[in-house]
């Protein structure tokens, strides 16, 4: 019920944000809409929601996936703005990281994550089959770099979307 | 103090996504392969971007600051996406020609 209303209430913040309005019919327009898209959204995949494990739980790991990845992406940027002056990704390729098999939203948010820092890009993925395919700047050393992902998602991810 | 502390990070912010852009279309321009390329994209439509926006706290105007944070949640989810969208494609690509699938 509490995820319910917080999705309501952020929903409807989202879209008095965007009118930059407070007015009375506004907010009840909000609410309405965000109403209607939260009860179809849990209408059509119900199970998912349930399996994502307790809310407050979830919330807790927030700033850590939020600021976590923010490190990420100044790393990569950094590393990517170098390559760039440099003589490109000599060393850039292909590299298969196994993923242990999750739910949609995880796999998605992984997707999302890794692909928002420019060092990496996202191929393939497969969250029923357990497999990512990333390119990365340097893949000199796969295991690394799959070491690197896997402890990455414990640390930032597994808490909000396991 | 800090409207003029506001102006200067402000400004710096500006600056820093200002010269993102340049290293990447400078980086789109150099790279072949598109898999290279999509890495210096990634620093436009990521951080290049979204410093541009977060410059907007030297306007010091609620309304412009809120745009802002709502366009930079917008393209944190959706470049990715484009950018997975285009790399799979390259990658479906090479697998049918029979190219070398690290440079499409």
């Amino acid at each position: 019920m509490l995820a319910l209303v917080l999705r309501v209430v952020v929903l409807t913040a989202i879209y008095l944000l965007v009118l930059t309005s407070l007015r009375p019919g506004d907010v009840l327009t909000g609410l309405v809409l965000a109403t209607v898209l939260v009860v179809v959204a849990r209408r059509l995949r119900p199970a998912e929601a349930a399996a994502s494990g307790p809310l407050l739980r979830r919330l807790a790991g927030v700033p850590a996936l939020v600021g976590g990845t923010l490190v990420d992406l100044v790393r990569g940027t950094w590393d990517t703005a170098v390559c760039l002056c440099g003589r490109g990704p000599v060393h850039g390729g292909l590299v298969e990281v196994p993923i242990r098999p999750c739910a949609r939203a995880g796999a998605a948010a992984w997707g999302v994550r890794v692909g928002f820092v420019p060092d990496t890009v996202v191929v393939e993925i497969d969250e029923q089959a357990g497999r990512m395919l990333l390119h990365v700047l340097d893949a000199r050393d796969p295991e690394a770099v799959v070491a690197a992902q896997h402890d990455l998602y414990e640390r930032r991810q597994r808490r909000v979307f396991p | 103090m800090i409207s003029v502390v506001l102006d200067v990070v402000g400004g710096a912010l500006l600056l820093l996504g200002l010269v993102l852009l340049t290293v990447s279309l400078v980086g789109v321009l150099r790279m072949r392969g598109t898999y290279g390329q999509l890495h210096a994209q990634g620093l436009a439509t990521g951080p290049g971007v979204i410093a541009i926006l977060a410059s907007s706290i030297a306007t010091e105007d609620a309304a412009i600051m809120s745009f802002a944070a709502l366009a930079i949640v917008f393209v944190a989810l959706t470049s990715p996406v484009s950018g997975h969208a285009i790399a799979r494609a390259a990658h479906r690509r090479a697998q049918r020609d029979g190219d070398h699938p690290g440079e499409p």
